[in-house]
């Protein structure tokens, strides 16, 4: 099992639907796992433009498009595809364990604490 | 690329920022230069007749770039730079400060103006047009010490500051020509929507109504209507609409015609000009008309596209799905796609509860899609357009019908 000091315990692996995102919280964060061609990513949950849940909003090809004003996000990079966002979203890491999706308790890439 | 190459940008909007930006990304490997007529770099208008004129934004925060630093991708913006001549053939630019810069490939990106009304009393002090930041920050001052606005215009611009400053509690009285706010751009069935989404917050709606004059000593203290009826006020604010900003371009060899005139790679007729944004006036090949859209996303979207083919980068044509969005008081409003006034016109939702997704339908295929309040089925509709989807008008209009479902298999 990873280290329960970095990695956060999410939901079932096999709950986890192809093209569909899955809100949780992780201290006072907002993130979400989404699913894209078989592999689950998990990204921070709130548009970087401005206040919006990005679960809500929808996924095409490889990229997250926020419901308010379109802004799109990269599910692998987490980098801005499309405007008015300007600032990437925060990528996790995700470990799968005896089915189980773990999360890291802190951004792989574009981590807000390094800008 | 050689390096050699020089590409100077015409505006500091979003058009031009995302061109250059764009460009670079895409490999061009010459110097980039971007003429800024305003003091600040390029920033996001959106939030100016929202957030900023609320007080709620500081418009030094709505710089693109992050930092404001544009050194990493080897971009130069001027500010304060407006170009004052253009010659095409001998490629070269004056520029206000005095400098004559010489170009390989230009980009032609400086957007619109508001449309200013002459009538008697417009020149009045407390009577606003809003574009920029020093527009906004004057109208800000003033809705301060305000009681009571007048906004002439219920389009975009009119409806999010009528919004702005009823959510500040001042009295607002929205005028406008047409039957509804919002009437330019969306179907009279969902225009009411727009309307009752003002009543129902106080504001004061005077349709079919114009301004015939103001009135004030020095500074604006009445509106007069062209009934004979007066309103009082403190301030006015008036959003009419914008003019595409060409005149630079009139005798240049440039064409012109409602902006300026691009092929569908944003090419204008002169050979390494290319024009994007507010301002252009493009042929769209998949719809098979011409198109000058005056919004956010196409500006970023033909900008980020131009810059593609100044590279040499671009493989297709630039065909997109127009698309707006507005936010009034909590109100998410959007739409993608281009209607004709012969679309048939379907509404789901609640209009009762200020929620609504419309249809606008070509034939019998999906030409166009409006959410009010309902950003979450927005993406979906969207792609329902960009496939022009042929549903059952009776499947679109059942209650029952999952649209986020319906519309995967167009993913």
């Amino acid at each position: 099992m990873p280290d329960p000091n970095e990695y956060v315990e999410v939901m079932p692996e096999s709950m986890v639907e192809e093209g569909e995102m899955y809100p949780f919280d992780l201290d006072d964060e907002q993130l979400m796992l989404a699913k894209v061609d078989g592999k689950i990513h998990a990204l921070h949950g709130i548009c970087t433009h401005e206040y919006a849940e990005l679960w809500d909003g929808d996924i095409e090809d490889d990229v997250i498009w926020c419901p308010l004003h379109s802004s799109g996000f990269n599910v692998e990079t987490g980098e801005v595809t499309n405007f008015p966002a300007v600032v990437p979203l925060p990528v996790y890491d995700v470990q799968i364990e005896d089915g189980t999706v773990f999360v890291s308790k802190k951004p792989i890439r574009n981590d807000p604490d390094d800008r | 690329m050689s390096e050699h190459r020089q590409l100077i940008i015409i505006g500091g909007g979003l058009a031009g920022h995302a061109a250059a930006l764009s460009a670079r990304h895409n490999g061009y490997g010459g110097r980039i230069t971007i003429l800024a007529e305003e003091s600040s770099i390029p920033y996001e208008r959106p939030p100016l007749s929202k957030a900023v004129l609320q007080g709620k934004k500081d418009p030094a925060e709505l710089a693109f770039q992050p930092n404001g630093d544009y050194s990493g991708d080897e971009i130069t913006v001027l500010t304060n730079a407006r170009a004052q001549e253009v010659d095409v053939r001998e490629r070269r630019i004056k520029v206000s400060n005095g400098d004559t810069l010489a170009f390989d490939d230009l980009l032609i990106a400086t957007g619109a103006r508001p449309i200013t009304l002459e009538s008697p009393g417009f020149d009045l002090d407390g009577v606003h047009y809003l574009r920029t930041i020093e527009d906004a920050r004057q109208i800000q001052g003033d809705l301060e010490s305000a009681e009571s606005v007048v906004v002439i215009g219920a389009g975009f611009i009119g409806s999010e500051a009528a919004a702005s400053a009823r959510t500040l509690g001042k009295s607002v009285t929205l005028v406008d020509m047409a039957d509804a706010p919002m009437s330019a751009a969306f179907h009279p069935d969902i225009a009411s929507v727009c309307a009752a989404i003002h009543e129902d917050q106080g504001v004061e709606l005077r349709m079919n109504a114009k301004v015939t004059e103001l009135r004030g000593s020095g500074r604006v203290q009445q509106a007069v209507l062209d009934d004979g009826s007066t309103i009082d006020c403190d301030m006015v604010i008036v959003g009419v609409g914008v003019h595409p900003n060409v005149e630079l371009f009139e005798g240049s060899g440039v064409e012109i015609d409602n902006g300026i005139l691009t092929d569908e790679y944003c090419r204008t007729s002169v050979p390494g000009v290319y024009a994007a944004g507010d301002v252009a006036n493009w042929w769209h090949p998949e719809l098979k008309q011409r198109l000058r859209v005056e919004h956010f996303d196409n500006a970023g979207s033909q900008g980020t596209y131009v810059g593609q083919v100044i590279a040499g980068a671009a493989e297709e044509p630039f065909a997109p799905v127009p698309y707006f969005w507005s936010d009034q008081y909590d109100t998410n409003i959007q739409y993608a796609g281009v209607a004709s006034d012969d679309s048939e016109v379907i509404i789901r939702g609640k209009p009762e509860e200020r929620s609504i997704t419309a249809f606008y339908l070509d034939n019998g295929a999906i030409c166009a899609a409006v959410t009010i309040n309902n950003a979450r089925e927005f993406r979906s509709c969207r792609r329902l357009v960009a496939a022009r989807a042929e549903i059952d008008p009776d499947t679109l209009r059942d209650p029952e019908t999952d649209i986020r479902k319906l519309s995967r298999d167009y993913r």
